[in-house]
């Protein structure tokens, strides 16, 4: 049986590689366009899902350079980070109005989109645009990593650190910031392959998903007739 | 036996303990106070790497492998060690007189046993990964249903994370750059930021005054000393280890810059300061400066006066700590409108803080005078404008701690006049104003004790 499953992953790995480098332009642009969301929108359910695409894409990016169990180290730990996100939302029925008193009634409105919508929205092309400059130059790009992984790393940490400059309100900033350590997460890992660098940089991640879901937690009242409004924007 | 172990998973292990242990008070309070004094007797007394008798020949192993990274005891992080659980002792103990957050000792516990492995992980660039953690658990601390404001535990996070990604890729640039000429630049830059993000330099200083006003005072305590001891030594293991670091006189210089810088700043802006937790946190600007402008004088004198402020740092901290704490209780803020004739109630809370302030800033009879004096000695030959600076800090300070405590004094219309403070807390201030002036009048009982520690640092004691 071994041997049998050697083979298969002998033979199936590099077809796998291959693929994912085929589809490396189009994975970058989903997580460019994640990263932007997050950015641009303030809604907690959109910017979960918004978090749990990243998290994929940036480990089907990285996947080519980092070993199997690496990549899927990288998944569950998001899978972990997104499960804290959605119990903490949950809790606070996702930092918005109250939760209706009534059963069977959500209450929940549609998506909020902050009102400096135009000026997140342009700020965010603006920095996309400068960190795909900046990781196409030879003197700042990262060594031995690939075009895409270069450019997804910079606008993450770029877009991140936008997210953080836009608002403290924890779970919106938090999202920030862990949009920046994945951009740090694409292309440390391929630089330190040790498996106990993996397993603290996921160790990180975790430890910081635990510590802005306790900020939020205190930022919105669990009580579902508190009414509570603190605007997210 | 591997004893790194010990010091790393005891503390974590113990924490959910405490933690669920908290509706028996005494025990959980007994428990995390006595954590990190025995990890501080042990870590003191262990007897390493040589068989004993007593256990029937054991031999108690300095190191320990996990995933492919060692993690070791030596005599630097024995001594950081021995900073962090004396210091971590103290507050512990007192939440027997002060509030704390619920979270307050579980999570004290717990970061320990990361800032543990962050001092014994080989090669220690990786403990910013470890530092990171203990941030992230210290936001429980920090921020908890009795102190609502978050924006000081947020940006706390924020600056460790944001410092980490800089000390992990110097250590990648000084694997894989095979040119001294190409790498030395580089890393000494990445090297500087990432310092500069955790040992809050100016830009990345805005969480210390938010956690000085808006946190439990003794979780703020925890975090500006045992937390920070841990990023010293981690930089003076830096110096010690690397001669291209050490021998740089142009980072020396940047040091002594950003030193200056910071107590310049402390001092302007704690000028007008009218709360007393704000006060602190930028009392603590200045106190960041004075570590700089020690840190960059690069001589073994230096490094001796940095250790020295940092212990005077964790005596006057505690004693603030507490003070602040029962002025909060008696007027519900320390604000100094809102601590108007407190001091007739609660006089020795009152000292205690004023005590605290201006121990940290080195005023004259207090235990932080001697350690200041002798760096303002040293500066003056070298860097004279880093020493008015500092002078100027202290100034600063004093003028807010006199108006400050003319408010406490000031009484009330239609105030109840009477002593309320407990026996127990009286006990504890008593103890904290002898040491503190007596280490202000009698310098000679600990500082020549720091200074020889100092010679653990071998390279650096030259």
């Amino acid at each position: 049986m071994d041997v049998g499953g050697g083979v298969i992953a002998v033979a199936f790995v590099p077809i796998m590689n291959e693929l994912l480098l085929t589809l490396a332009t189009p994975v970058l642009v989903v997580v460019l366009i994640t990263a932007s969301l997050l950015v641009i929108t303030n809604d907690w359910r959109l910017n979960f899902i918004t978090l749990a695409v990243q998290y994929v894409g940036a480990a089907l990016l990285i996947a080519p350079l980092v070993t199997w169990p690496v990549m899927g180290a990288r998944l569950i730990a998001g899978g972990c980070v997104i499960g804290i996100f959605v119990f903490t939302g949950r809790q606070v029925n996702y930092g918005r109005q109250a939760a209706s008193p009534l059963p069977g009634l959500t209450n929940l409105p549609a998506l909020i989109f902050p009102t400096s919508f135009a000026f997140r929205l342009m700020a965010t092309i603006m920095i996309a645009a400068v960190a795909g400059y900046a990781a196409s130059l030879p003197e700042l790009a990262l060594p031995n990593l690939p075009l895409t992984l270069n450019i997804a790393s910079f606008a993450l940490i770029a877009l991140g650190l936008l997210n953080l400059g836009f608002t403290e309100e924890p779970m919106n900033a938090g999202l920030g910031l862990l949009t920046a350590l994945t951009g740090f997460n694409l292309f440390y890992p391929a630089l330190e392959t040790s498996l106990a660098v993996v397993a603290l940089l996921v160790a990180v991640d975790f430890s910081v998903a635990l510590a802005v879901s306790h900020l939020a937690l205190l930022r919105y009242p669990v009580s579902p007739t508190t009414n509570s409004t603190e605007t997210n924007a | 036996m591997p004893v790194p172990v010990l010091f790393m998973f005891l503390p974590l292990a113990l924490a959910p303990v405490i933690y669920f242990l908290q509706a028996r008070r005494n025990i959980a309070l007994g428990l995390a106070t006595a954590t990190p004094l025995l990890l501080l007797i042990l870590i003191l007394g262990l007897p390493l790497d040589q068989p004993l008798a007593l256990f029937g020949g054991v031999q108690l192993e300095s190191t320990f492998t996990l995933l492919g990274r060692v993690f070791a005891i030596d005599a630097v992080n024995r001594l950081a060690l021995a900073f962090v659980f004396s210091q971590a002792t103290v507050l512990c103990a007192a939440t027997y007189l002060a509030p704390s957050g619920r979270f307050y000792l579980p999570a004290g516990t717990a970061v320990l046993g990361l800032l543990a492995a962050a001092l014994f992980v080989r090669p220690f660039l990786f403990a910013a990964l470890f530092l990171q953690m203990a941030t992230a658990l210290s936001v429980f601390m920090l921020a908890d249903e009795g102190h609502p404001t978050l924006r000081g535990a947020f940006r706390h996070l924020v600056f460790a994370t944001m410092g980490m990604p800089f000390i992990l890729v110097t250590g990648w640039v000084l694997e894989n750059t095979g040119n001294a000429s190409d790498f030395i630049p580089r890393a000494t830059v990445l090297l500087g930021i990432g310092f500069a993000v955790l040992m809050a330099v100016a830009p990345f200083h805005s969480w210390v005054p938010e956690v000085a006003e808006n946190s439990a005072p003794l979780a703020a305590a925890f975090v500006f000393t045992v937390h920070r001891y841990v990023i010293v030594f981690l930089y003076l293991n830096f110096l010690n280890t690397y001669d291209w670091l050490r021998l740089n006189e142009d980072f020396a210089y940047a040091l002594t810059l950003a030193g200056g810088g910071m107590a310049l700043l402390g001092a302007l802006l704690v000028f007008s300061q009218r709360n007393f937790g704000r006060s602190m946190g930028y009392a603590m600007l200045i106190d960041i400066g004075a570590l700089l402008l020690a840190l960059g004088l690069n001589t073994a004198a230096g490094v001796e006066a940095a250790l020295s402020t940092l212990a005077m740092r964790g005596l006057a901290l505690p004693l603030w700590a507490v003070g602040l704490a029962h002025l909060r209780q008696a007027s519900g803020s320390d604000d100094f409108d809102a601590v108007q004739g407190v001091a007739r109630q609660y006089p020795m809370a009152s000292v205690a803080v004023v005590t605290g302030l201006l121990s940290l800033v080195g005023f004259p009879l207090t235990a932080g005078f001697p350690a200041r004096w002798a760096l303002l000695s040293l500066l003056a030959e070298i860097h004279p404008t880093g020493a008015i600076f500092l002078l100027v800090g202290m100034v600063s300070v004093a003028f807010v701690c006199a108006r400050g405590l003319a408010r406490l004094l000031q009484p009330r219309p239609e105030q109840a006049v009477g002593f309320l403070e407990q026996r127990l807390a009286v006990g504890a201030y008593s103890v904290g104003f002898t040491v503190i002036l007596s280490l202000g009048l009698a310098p000679q009982w600990l500082l020549p004790t720091i200074a020889r520690a100092a010679a653990v640092f071998v390279n650096l004691a030259r």
